[in-house]
C-alpha cells in the first residue's frame, strides 16, 4: 500500500488507467487516496496486440484478487514502499502471497522511496530473498520518473525471455 | 590420431611465439604429438597464476590439465614450469601429459571424456570461427551460470549490460554463449561480468551439454516462442527501448 501501483499504470498506459482509489482511513499510510479494487491500464501494440496493466490492492486482505490476476499474467511487478514501517515484512507478504505462481511467473521487484528512506537497503531486500531461496531482480524505483516505470518492465521481460530459454524434460 | 592442442591462456605475445616455436622443434626431435593453436577448442593450456587467479570461471570450466608458468624462486609443484620458459622442463611435462591423455579409457577409473574445450576467457584468445565452435560442440560440455543472488548496486554500476545479464542469470542457468546472444553483446564483455559474479560467490554453476541447435536451449514450447519474441520485441519498441 503506498508504493505507487497507481502512478506506475499512469506512466506507461496508453489510456487514462480506471482507478478505483477511495479516501484512506489507515491512519498509518500518509496518503489521502488508496486502491481498493483494482486499477487498469493499457498499451496498444503496432501489431495489433493489446498489453494490460493491472495494479492490485496491497493489502493482504485482497489477496483473493492476486490470485485471480496473475492466471494469465506474463509477469508481476512487485512495489514496494521504502517509507513503510517494516517494507520487508510487506515484501515476505507478498512473496507468499505468490508463491506458488512465482515458481513460473517471471517476477521484479521495486522498492520505492529508497532516497528519502534508505533502510532497509537493496542488499537487505537481497538477504531476505537469499534466505528464502528465491533471486529477483531487485531496482530502486521513483514510479513518477516514467523511465524508472519503463526499465522494470524491461527487466520484467528480460525475465521473460530467459525463461522462454527453459530446457526441455 | 588427432593431434593433441595446447592453447596459451593470458601470456605475453613473446611467451606464446616462444612456445610456439619450442612445440615446432619438439615435432621433430622427440616423440610429441602436440601442436600449438591460437583457439579452442584445447587439449591442454598453459598459463601464469595471475592470469589464472583473474580468469578464475574459465578455468573452473576447463577441463583438460593446466601448465603453469612460475617465477622463482616458487616451488616445484606438478604442473608448473620455471619462467622464463624452461625448454627441457616442458618437453618433460608434455610427455607427461601426452601419455595421460592418450592412456586407454579403460584404465581410467571412470570413463574420461575428451578434454572439453571451455569458452576462451576475455581478451586472451581469439574467438574461433562459428563454424569452428559448432564443429566442436557435440563434444563439448557447456558451463552454464545461474545467480544465486541479486547483485549490489556497486556490482550492476547502473551497467545496462550488468543489469540484462543478472536479469537473464536470476531466472534460468545460460552459458556464456547464449548470454551473448540474448544480451547481443560479446562473449567476452559477458565473461568479464561473470568473472565478478563469480569472485563475488554469487553464482552456481553447472554442466551440461551443448548449446546445439534443437538439443538444450530451445524453449519449452518451440512453437509458441517466435509468437512471444514478436510481442516482446513490439512491446520494447512501443516503450522506446
Amino acid at each position: 500500500m503506498g508504493a505507487g501501483k497507481t502512478t506506475a499504470i499512469r506512466a506507461i498506459s496508453d489510456i487514462e488507467p480506471i482507478v478505483t482509489d477511495v479516501a484512506n482511513h489507515d491512519t498509518s499510510v500518509a496518503k489521502e487516496r488508496t486502491t481498493v479494487g483494482l486499477d487498469y491500464g493499457m498499451l496498444s501494440l503496432d501489431n495489433g496486440d493489446r498489453i494490460r496493466l493491472f495494479g492490485t490492492p496491497g493489502q493482504a486482505r485482497f489477496d483473493f484478487l492476486w490470485q485471480i490476476l496473475v492466471r494469465k499474467a506474463l509477469g508481476l511487478v512487485i512495489l514496494t514502499d521504502n517509507s513503510r514501517p517494516d517494507p520487508l515484512a510487506d515484501l515476505a507478504m507478498f512473496l507468499d502471497g505468490f508463491a506458488l505462481q512465482l515458481e513460473s511467473v517471471p517476477c521484479v521487484i521495486g522498492v520505492g522511496r529508497l532516497d528519502s528512506h534508505p533502510q532497509p537497503t537493496l542488499e537487505h531486500y537481497a538477504d531476505l530473498l537469499e534466505a528464502r531461496g528465491q533471486v529477483f531482480p531487485l531496482l530502486p524505483v521513483d514510479v513518477r520518473r516514467r523511465d524508472d516505470v519503463v526499465l522494470l518492465v524491461d527487466t520484467l521481460l528480460g525475465q521473460i525471455e530467459a525463461g522462454m530459454q527453459l530446457d526441455l524434460p | 590420431m588427432a593431434q593433441l592442442r595446447l592453447g596459451a591462456i593470458g601470456l605475453a605475445a613473446k611467451d606464446v611465439a616462444y612456445i610456439r616455436a619450442l612445440l615446432r622443434l619438439y615435432s621433430h626431435t622427440a616423440k610429441l604429438d602436440w601442436v600449438f593453436v591460437d583457439h579452442p577448442p584445447f587439449a591442454a593450456v598453459v598459463t601464469d597464476r595471475a592470469v589464472r587467479a583473474a580468469q578464475a570461471v574459465w578455468f573452473a570450466g576447463f577441463n583438460g590439465p593446466v601448465l603453469t608458468l612460475v617465477e622463482p624462486p616458487g616451488a616445484p609443484e606438478a604442473d608448473t614450469v620455471a619462467y622464463p620458459v624452461h625448454a627441457e622442463q616442458m618437453r618433460t611435462w608434455l610427455a607427461l601429459r601426452q601419455q595421460t591423455l592418450r592412456a586407454p579409457a579403460a584404465t581410467a577409473p571412470a570413463p574420461a571424456p575428451a578434454p572439453a574445450p571451455a569458452p576462451a576467457p576475455a581478451a586472451i584468445v581469439s574467438e574461433p570461427a562459428p563454424q569452428a565452435r559448432e564443429a566442436a560442440a557435440p563434444a563439448v560440455a557447456e558451463r552454464r551460470y545461474k545467480l544465486r543472488r541479486w547483485p549490489s548496486p556497486a556490482m550492476l554500476q547502473n551497467n545496462e549490460l550488468h543489469l540484462k545479464i543478472a536479469t537473464l542469470l536470476s531466472r534460468n542457468d545460460l552459458s556464456t554463449l547464449r548470454l551473448a546472444a540474448l544480451t547481443g553483446h560479446s562473449e567476452d564483455a559477458c565473461r568479464r561480468f561473470l568473472i565478478m559474479l563469480h569472485q563475488a560467490g554469487l553464482l552456481t554453476e553447472s554442466v551440461a551439454p551443448g548449446d546445439m541447435p534443437g538439443h538444450a536451449h530451445e524453449p519449452a514450447d518451440a512453437s509458441a516462442a517466435p509468437v512471444r519474441n514478436g510481442l516482446l520485441a513490439s512491446l520494447r519498441r512501443h516503450l522506446g527501448l
